[in-house]
C-alpha cells in the first residue's frame, strides 16, 4: 500500500449535510474515516439525485461523491446504550467531526470535556452555522442562507438589480466551512505532535463565508465604498464591460481584452484573421490609457467575433495568444476535457453490490509521496458494523444482533 | 506568545496576486514564519489595488490578503539572488509558489533543483493547470478556471446567461487547498522525514467541488446544460421550497428563505399570522409547494417586500425557519451583531504604517490553540531585508547594501 498522510488518523465523522466535505479530504488522504449514522441513515443519503432515478439510502449520488474512502456505522447515540458505546470508540480516536447542532450533543453527555477524559489528545471540531457562541448561535442555517448573510450572494448575480442575487453553485457555503475546519483539524495535528495536546475547534460557516469574499471587504475597509453585483463578472464600485459572450455553438467565453502591448497586438493579428478587426488598428486605440475610454466600442467587436466562434475555438485560439479566455462549461463537461484526461482527473470508483463501476471527479491536489486516491466508494449503510463492533471492539455477534434488535445500532 | 501550530514553520512564499497569497495568509495566520520574496521592479501587483488613491501602498487588498508576513526582495533571474535563494532553501520548510508552470524550472528550482538543495524540502506549486497535460502552458485567473470547472455556468437563472461569481471564489479556495496542502505535508514530514512535491493545478481543485453533477452526468448520462438548469435560487436536491432569494423594503434589498420539510413550512405559517394564503391545501405537503413553485414565490414575495429584511430574519427565525438577509459589506462590517459578539473583525496593528484604523478578518474558528492574535501589517517590499539577509543569512550591512544597489535585492 502506498503512504499516506493519514495512515495513522482515526476519525468519527458525525455529521448531517454540513460537516461531510470535511470527512471526505480526511478520508482521501488516508485517514480511518468512521462515519457514525443514526440507525435509519445519515440524511444526506436521501439526498439525488439517484442512480437511475431510483431513491434509496444506498444510491444517493450526492452521498456517493461526499463519502469516499469512508466507512460507515449505525448507532444511536440519543439512548444511554449508544452512548456508552460511542464513548468507547471516542476512546480510539484522533480527531471528531460534528455538525449537530450547538448543545445538542453535551446535552448527551458527549461534549469536547467529557470526551477528551476519554481521550487525552483528542481533536474535536464542531461546523455549525454560527458558533458555539453569540446572538445567532441558535439560529437555523443553509447553504443559501449562510451564502446570504456571509455575503457571498451580494455580489452574485446580474447587472439588472431588479432581479434576486444568484446562488452559486450547490453547497458552496458547506464547502467553505469545511475547508476552514480542515485546516483548523490539520493545524491542531500538527500541534499534537509538539506537545501531545488535544483541541476543541468552534468553526462559524457565517464568518467561513465573509471571510470568502475577495475584494468586498477590503473595498469596504479601505475606501469605505460598497461593491455592487455584475452580469458574470467581479462585482465592482464602478460599472465595468461585459466579459461573458455568447458563441456560435450557444456556448459562452469568458474573455478579458488584453492591456499589455503585445498582447493586444496579438489579439488583433487573431481579428485580422477572422477579417474583424473592424477598426481597431486605428491609432486612438493604440494607446492602453485611450483604450479604457473606447472599451465600449472595442467590447462591441469583441462580441462579433465572439459570436462566429464556437466557443472552444476561442478558448484554444485564445489561450495559445497567452489570453486568460475560458469556456464556460456545464460542469460535467469537464469529463471530456483532454488535459484533464491526460492528468488522470476523473477516476474509476469500483461499486462491487452493483457489479459496476463509475468515474468520479478526482484530486484536487497531486503529492508525490503520499497520492490522494479513493480507497473505496461510500459506504452502504452500517457497511462496517460487523467490523468495527465485532472485530475491533470485540462485541460477538450475537450481541450486535441484540444492539440490532434493539435499535441501538 | 502561545505556540501556534506552525511556529517554527520557515514558508518561503514566492506567491503573488490573491490565490498563493490567500495560502500563505493562513499558514502565517497559523504561526508560519512567511517570508514573501518579491521582485524589485514590480512586486506585487496587488500592492496597487489601494481602493484609495489617498492611502500607502501597503493597504487595501495587499493588506488583507498579506498582513503577518515578512517581506524581502530578491531578483531571482541574477546568478547572485539564485544563490541568496539556495541559501534561504536549506534553511526553510516549505516552498510555495502560484507562477506558471515552467517558471520556478527555468529559474533552476523545479523540485529536483530544490530537493538537491533541501532534501526533506515541501514544495507546494498552484498554477491554473498544473505541471502536466497538453495545456499545461495555458494561463489562467479565477474566472477562467470558475468557467472552465462549471462553476460559473452553474450559477444563473433558467433561460438566462449565465453569472457566475461576482468575484474569483477560486482565488480564495485553490489558497485554502495550497495551505491544507503544506499542512499535510509537515504532518507527513514530522512523522517520516520526508518532504514532497505537490502539484496544485487550480482548475482540479475546482472540479473537486463539483463532483455531484459529474456523477448525475457519468451515472445517469444527465447533463446540467439542459432546459430549465440551472435552477437559480430554487433547490433541486435537497428539494425544498420555498427557497429563494425575495426583494424587501429599500433599495436592493433580499432576504434569502430556506424551507424544506412540511414540519418547517408549518413554522414558516405561524409567522405569517395575519396572511391567508398560505391556508392553500395545494401548500401542504412539500410535493404541493414544488408544483406550485411559481405562485408560492410570488405571495411569499407578497409578504417580504412589505417589510425590511431585519423584519422578515427576525420574524422567520422566531419561528424556528431558515432566514437570513443578504448583507452588503457595509452590513457586516458595521451591523452585523454575530461577527461583533465573535470578535471576527479586528483591527491591525499599523503603528509601522502611518496612523489610523485598519480592519481586518480574522480566521472563522476559536480553538485555544488558535489565540485572537495581534496580526501585524503586511511588508513594504523588501522591509524585511536587514532581518532575513542580515541576521537569517549573516550578510553584512554593506553587503546588503551592495545588493540592492546592483538590483540583486
Amino acid at each position: 500500500m502506498e503512504p499516506s498522510v493519514f495512515s495513522d488518523v482515526r476519525v468519527l465523522e458525525l455529521t448531517g449535510i454540513l460537516g461531510q466535505q470535511c470527512g471526505k479530504l480526511f478520508a482521501d488522504m488516508g485517514a480511518d474515516v468512521i462515519r457514525v449514522e443514526p440507525p435509519g441513515g445519515a440524511e444526506s443519503r436521501r439526498i439525488g439525485p439517484f442512480l437511475s432515478d431510483v431513491p434509496h439510502r444506498d444510491r444517493s449520488l450526492s452521498f456517493w461523491h461526499y463519502n469516499t474512502s469512508k466507512r460507515s456505522i449505525t448507532l444511536d447515540l440519543a439512548c444511554p446504550t449508544g452512548a456508552a458505546i460511542f464513548r468507547r470508540l471516542v476512546a480510539t480516536t484522533d480527531v471528531l467531526v460534528e455538525d449537530q447542532p450547538p448543545g445538542a450533543l453535551p446535552a448527551l453527555g458527549l461534549g469536547y470535556e467529557q470526551l477528551q477524559a476519554l481521550r487525552p489528545g483528542l481533536i474535536m471540531v464542531s461546523i455549525t452555522p454560527f458558533g458555539q457562541t453569540g446572538p445567532y448561535r441558535d439560529l437555523k442555517s443553509s447553504d443559501l442562507v449562510s451564502l446570504a448573510l456571509g455575503g457571498p450572494l451580494w455580489s452574485c448575480g446580474y447587472d439588472d438589480h431588479g432581479l434576486p442575487p444568484a446562488r452559486p453553485y450547490t453547497d458552496a457555503a458547506y464547502h467553505i466551512a469545511c475547508h476552514y475546519a480542515f485546516v483548523g483539524v490539520v493545524a491542531a495535528l500538527v500541534l499534537r505532535q509538539a506537545t501531545g495536546q488535544g483541541q476543541y475547534l468552534d468553526v462559524s460557516m457565517h464568518e467561513a463565508c465573509h471571510d470568502t469574499t475577495e475584494g468586498a471587504m477590503p473595498t469596504y475597509y479601505f475606501g469605505g465604498q460598497r461593491v455592487q453585483r455584475q452580469t458574470g463578472r467581479h462585482a465592482a464600485v464602478t460599472a465595468t464591460q461585459p466579459v461573458l459572450f455568447p458563441c456560435r455553438d450557444g456556448k459562452w467565453i469568458f474573455t478579458r481584452v488584453p492591456v499589455e502591448p503585445n498582447a493586444w497586438e496579438q489579439f488583433l493579428d487573431w481579428l485580422d484573421e477572422a477579417g474583424m478587426a473592424v477598426d481597431l488598428r486605428d491609432q486612438r486605440f493604440s494607446d492602453p490609457a485611450r483604450r479604457q475610454q473606447e472599451i465600449a466600442h472595442i467590447t462591441e467587436v469583441l462580441a462579433s467575433f465572439c459570436a462566429t466562434h464556437t466557443a472552444d475555438e476561442l478558448y484554444h485560439g485564445a489561450q495559445r495568444r497567452g489570453m486568460v479566455w475560458a469556456t464556460v462549461r456545464s460542469p460535467d463537461e469537464v469529463v471530456h476535457d483532454q488535459h484533464l484526461k491526460a492528468r488522470g482527473f476523473v477516476v474509476s470508483v469500483e461499486h462491487p453490490e452493483l457489479g459496476r463501476s463509475f468515474q468520479y471527479a478526482g484530486a484536487p491536489y497531486q503529492f508525490s509521496e503520499t497520492p490522494w486516491a479513493i480507497r473505496k466508494r461510500a459506504p452502504l449503510l452500517g457497511e462496517h458494523n460487523q467490523e468495527v463492533y465485532c472485530r475491533e471492539m470485540g462485541f460477538t455477534p450475537a450481541e450486535l444482533v441484540a444492539l440490532s434488535e434493539a435499535g441501538v445500532v | 506568545m502561545s505556540r501556534l501550530p506552525l511556529s517554527g514553520v520557515r514558508v518561503l512564499d514566492l506567491t503573488w496576486v490573491v490565490s498563493g497569497p490567500q495560502a500563505t495568509r493562513l499558514l502565517a495566520d497559523l504561526g508560519a514564519e512567511v517570508i514573501k520574496i518579491e521582485g524589485r521592479n514590480r512586486g506585487d501587483q496587488v500592492r496597487r489595488m489601494t481602493f484609495n488613491p489617498r492611502v500607502f501602498a501597503t493597504r487595501g487588498m495587499f493588506v488583507y490578503f498579506n498582513r503577518n508576513k515578512l517581506g524581502v526582495s530578491l531578483n531571482l533571474a541574477t546568478p547572485e539572488g539564485k544563490e541568496v535563494f539556495r541559501q534561504l532553501v536549506t534553511l526553510s520548510d516549505v516552498v510555495i509558489e502560484n507562477f506558471s508552470a515552467h517558471v520556478m524550472e527555468r529559474w533552476g528550482f523545479d523540485y529536483a533543483g530544490l530537493q538537491a538543495i533541501n532534501p526533506a524540502i515541501i514544495y507546494v506549486s498552484m498554477p491554473g493547470f498544473g505541471h502536466s497535460g497538453p495545456n499545461v502552458d495555458y494561463q489562467s485567473n479565477g474566472p477562467t478556471i470558475q468557467a472552465l470547472s462549471g462553476q460559473t455556468f452553474a450559477c444563473g437563472f433558467p433561460d438566462m446567461p449565465p453569472a457566475g461569481w461576482g468575484y474569483s471564489y477560486m482565488d480564495h479556495t485553490a489558497g485554502y487547498y495550497g495551505a491544507m496542502a503544506v499542512l499535510q505535508a509537515v504532518y507527513y514530514r514530522n512523522r517520516t522525514g520526508l518532504g514532497q512535491f505537490i502539484d496544485l493545478a487550480q482548475l482540479e481543485t475546482a472540479c473537486s467541488l463539483m463532483g455531484v453533477y459529474i456523477l448525475d452526468y457519468t451515472v445517469n448520462s444527465r447533463s446540467l446544460r439542459r432546459p430549465g438548469m440551472p435552477a437559480g435560487n430554487r433547490s433541486t436536491h435537497p428539494a425544498a421550497a420555498p427557497h429563494g432569494v425575495y426583494r424587501c423594503q429599500g433599495e436592493d434589498r433580499w432576504v434569502a428563505i430556506a424551507v424544506s420539510t412540511d414540519e418547517e413550512w408549518q413554522r414558516f405559517r405561524t409567522a405569517l399570522a395575519d396572511e391567508v394564503w398560505h391556508q392553500d391545501p395545494s401548500f401542504a405537503t412539500l410535493w404541493g409547494r414544488l408544483q406550485h413553485q411559481d405562485a408560492l414565490d410570488r405571495h411569499v414575495e407578497s409578504w417580504t417586500s412589505r417589510r425590511t429584511q431585519q423584519e422578515v430574519m427576525r420574524l422567520l427565525q422566531a419561528a424556528g425557519v431558515a432566514a437570513g438577509m443578504v448583507q452588503d459589506p457595509a452590513q457586516r462590517a458595521e451591523e452585523d451583531p454575530q461577527l461583533q459578539a465573535r470578535g471576527h473583525i479586528v483591527d491591525l496593528r499599523m503603528e509601522e504604517a502611518e496612523g489610523g484604523r485598519v480592519r481586518v478578518d480574522s480566521l472563522p474558528m476559536t480553538a485555544a490553540a488558535l489565540p485572537h492574535q495581534e496580526y501585524r501589517p503586511a511588508p513594504d517590499l523588501g522591509q524585511h531585508n536587514g532581518d532575513i539577509y542580515g541576521q537569517l543569512l549573516g550578510m553584512a550591512a554593506g553587503e546588503v547594501d551592495d545588493y540592492v544597489k546592483q538590483g540583486i535585492f
